[in-house]
């Protein structure tokens, strides 16, 4: 090597124009990147939300094909045929398309006001997915209008079929930070059909068990309005919500009526139990003007057939 | 006097044990210790790092001729961000459960200490194939540590792997069999991933004594 | 945006909360690495801790500006100012890229700054500075504090205990380590292999805080779980009619 020169390095300017030029590059890449997928990013939220909904409402199983209801109330795994579901087996996993095509065809979305009537979004003049977006994180139960599923059945092509169950978004705290689900419920208002936990940041093992199917699987045929020791319900005046006992039911509780609206803890978890038991009656007491305007409507329903 | 150059995949292959980042070098704990509790996360967060630990030494490697020594980390840091960036949009994209499991973790590779080691270490000092390589060893002797610490934790902690049960559910303890096995709840918590790193530490000690 | 729902007690808390409960280096896991390297020392240590809670208090408050005025959701539109309207504009995707630029930066700045005003404080201090701008701690407080979207003062009270709670363990480990130099350990766990075992351990004692929650701004726990506890035993409450 010829002899050495004293190297005072790049000049500032040449440092500065390196950085300039690499981060354009950076951003270039990254902007490029994110456009690209944009659509598959939220395609992949919608489902996520659609499937737990789905879920809860018993539409879809936990092992991700459809469910299906025999003539004696018992599910079965189910497919998809001409838009609608068909008896299938367990190994017919839908693709998204499918499920979100089911998605849009058995849950539609609806408000209720403090008074319990029914509106949809463009009766309310609100415009639906600005609403959804941004009520989020904060929950649907303490708005003037409150968010609210619609379960329509699988036969029917009826644009007006009456609902076999309603979705209710839920949400609270538990020990670590903010949880989200569904609860569907059906026509009576009482009795559930099942639950899903679509966010959670609880222990794992232990809180985040709320979002496993073996604890979901509890909720089912559970009331949400607690009887009182003789066994009646006021739609008026009964307490409303799922308790999460500490241990089991059959111990803590028994076979009081009241047991019917409480589900097992689980051990070690009893904050999150708690929080989920604070979510449900939070978010369910704002429904309560719906359920009992509902159930009047279904007793003169009856009345009129009778 | 002039070395043969080791050859390519003699880089690989020193990272996946020899030198392995998390028994020897002692780097990468962070996420070690945060995202095992389950063999698929651990798994996710494995494939992750080695792709931006590869792809950045790669490029840290390619550019190492032209970038200014006063910002030579920035580079570093930003180059890797980017990979981080690209990898957090692909899970988000197409493995929304698992993003959301992994959330703030997959942000925090970029200050994982295996990538900025081997970018830090060796990528600004050899030729791109060489970088990449010990790049790709890096991270896979990485994710070889954490899918063990990983697979005992669900194991034990769980009874299952990749969510599949693995210890029957005819030995767990019920009313009926008050003696049955119950998981090891100590698994799940965060302690226990210490306590296993210590005991593989250990071993590999013991292993390399010989 | 400055105080959102959280009152001062919550605050309060807020600071309890970070420091013990979800103490960033034995609940969260974050920031090992150099604390594996340096903490043999309690000097060094308590230097290194020193440095996290200068750098994590200013990158955290400097990234939450970050966060709320360019990366968040809807974040630019304060665009609208210039008549320019951007606030359906995403930047989330920039969010890693500039809070690492920002870490990476002030940190280098900062040892600037040191070395030249009190290089007695430099000679300390500065040697740690490079090391923690790639600390996984800084970098995951302030991811943490934006995904929990905290208001401004929320924000620096939760950097500021994190970065304490930081130093606080690392202290103790170095002074454990300290001892643990001169004890007759197994020789295939000495050095990593013991440090290990022991920070498992004092992972398990602070597990013993989980579930005091004092920052939440919400209507008191205590209230919540009063009414729960009602439920289960006392006749039904009533509910107001309607």
């Amino acid at each position: 090597m010829s002899h050495p020169l004293p190297n005072r390095g790049p000049s500032n300017a040449k440092v500065i124009t390196f950085i300039v030029i690499l981060s354009f590059i950076c951003a270039l890449i990254l902007s490029t990147l994110a456009s690209a997928l944009a659509k598959p990013k939220e395609i992949a939220q919608e489902i996520d939300r659609s499937k737990q909904m789905m879920i809860a409402a018993k539409i879809l199983s936990h092992e991700g094909y459809f469910l299906i209801q025999d003539k004696d109330g018992k599910y079965g795994p189910a497919k998809v045929e001409n838009g609608k579901l068909v008896p299938g087996n367990v190994n017919d996993i839908p693709s998204n398309e499918q499920v979100l095509e089911i998605y849009k065809k058995r849950l539609k979305a609806f408000l209720v006001d403090d008074k319990g009537k029914i509106f949809s979004f463009k009766e309310a003049g609100i415009n639906e997915e600005e609403y959804v977006a941004q009520n989020k994180k904060n929950g649907y139960y303490k708005l003037p209008y409150r968010l609210l599923y619609e379960i329509l059945p699988n036969e029917t092509d009826e644009k007006n079929a009456k609902p076999i169950g309603y979705v209710i978004p839920v949400n609270g705290y538990g020990l670590w930070d903010a949880i989200y689900g569904y609860i569907a419920i059906e026509p009576n208002t009482n009795t559930v059909i099942g639950i899903s936990w679509y966010d959670q940041k609880e222990t794992p093992g232990l809180g985040a068990n709320i979002a496993e199917a073996s604890w979901q699987n509890l909720f089912p045929g559970k009331h949400i309005f607690q009887a009182s020791p003789n066994g009646k319900t006021d739609f008026k005046t009964s307490g409303l919500g799922i308790l999460v006992v500490k241990g089991k039911v059959s111990e803590v509780l028994g076979d009081i009526p009241k047991a019917k609206s409480a589900v097992d803890g689980m051990a070690g978890a009893t904050l999150t139990g708690n929080g989920v038991t604070d979510a449900y009656r939070e978010v369910l007491s704002a429904y309560r003007p719906f359920f009992i305007s509902l159930n009047a409507e279904n007793k003169s329903d009856n009345q009129k057939e009778s | 006097m002039a070395q043969k150059n080791p050859p390519a995949l003699s880089y690989l292959t020193d990272q996946l044990w020899n030198s392995n980042q998390i028994l020897v070098a002692v780097l990468g704990i962070c996420s070690a210790l945060g995202v095992t509790n389950r063999l698929s996360v651990a798994v996710t967060m494995g494939l992750s790092v080695s792709f931006v630990t590869a792809f950045s030494s790669l490029l840290v490697s390619a550019l190492r001729k032209i970038t200014p020594d006063s910002v030579r980390m920035i580079t570093q840091l930003a180059i890797i961000s980017v990979f981080v960036t690209i990898i957090d949009q692909f899970l988000q994209a197409y493995f929304y459960s698992l993003s959301k499991v992994l959330s703030v973790f997959v942000g925090l590779i970029i200050t994982n200490c295996v990538v900025m080691g081997r970018t830090e270490g060796m990528a600004k000092n050899v030729t791109p194939l060489p970088a990449f390589m010990d790049g790709l060893g890096a991270g896979l002797g990485y994710m070889l540590v954490i899918c063990i610490v990983g697979a005992i934790r669900e194991l034990f902690g769980f009874g299952q792997l990749f969510n599949y049960q693995v210890v029957p559910l005819s030995w767990y303890a019920s009313p009926e069999n008050p003696n049955g096995y119950e998981n090891f709840a100590l698994m799940v918590s965060p302690p226990a991933a210490f306590f296993i790193i210590g005991g593989m530490i250990w071993l590999f000690n013991l292993i390399n004594k010989k | 945006m400055l105080m959102g729902d959280y009152s001062f007690l919550n605050l309060f808390g807020l600071l309890i909360q970070s420091v013990f409960i979800e103490n960033f280096l034995l609940a969260n896991f974050l920031g090992m690495c150099t604390y594996l390297a340096c903490s043999n020392k309690l000097k060094t240590a308590n230097g290194l801790g020193v440095a996290v809670v200068l750098v994590l208090t200013i990158s955290g408050i400097l990234n939450w500006c970050v966060f709320k005025f360019v990366t968040g959701a809807g974040a630019l539109s304060w665009l609208s100012f210039f008549g320019i309207d951007a606030a359906n504009i995403n930047l989330n995707f920039l969010q890693f890229l500039l809070f690492i630029s920002i870490i990476a930066g002030f940190t280098q700045m900062l040892e600037i700054i040191i070395e030249k005003f009190s290089p007695a404080l430099y000679s300390s201090l500065g040697l740690y500075l490079p090391l923690i701008a790639v600390n996984c701690a800084i970098l995951g407080a302030c991811l943490f504090a934006v995904t929990r979207n905290y208001p401004f003062f929320p924000n620096l009270i939760y950097v500021f205990a994190s970065g304490l709670g930081w130093w606080l363990a690392i202290a103790l480990v170095a002074a454990i380590r300290e001892k643990l130099a001169v004890s007759d350990v197994v020789p295939g766990l000495r050095g990593m292999g013991i440090t290990f075992i022991v920070s498992g351990l004092m992972a398990m004692a602070f597990q013993g805080f989980t579930g005091i929650k004092l920052a939440t701004p919400t209507t008191s726990a205590l209230v919540t779980a009063n009414q729960a506890l009602e439920l289960q035993t006392a006749p039904e409450p009533s509910q107001a009619n309607f």
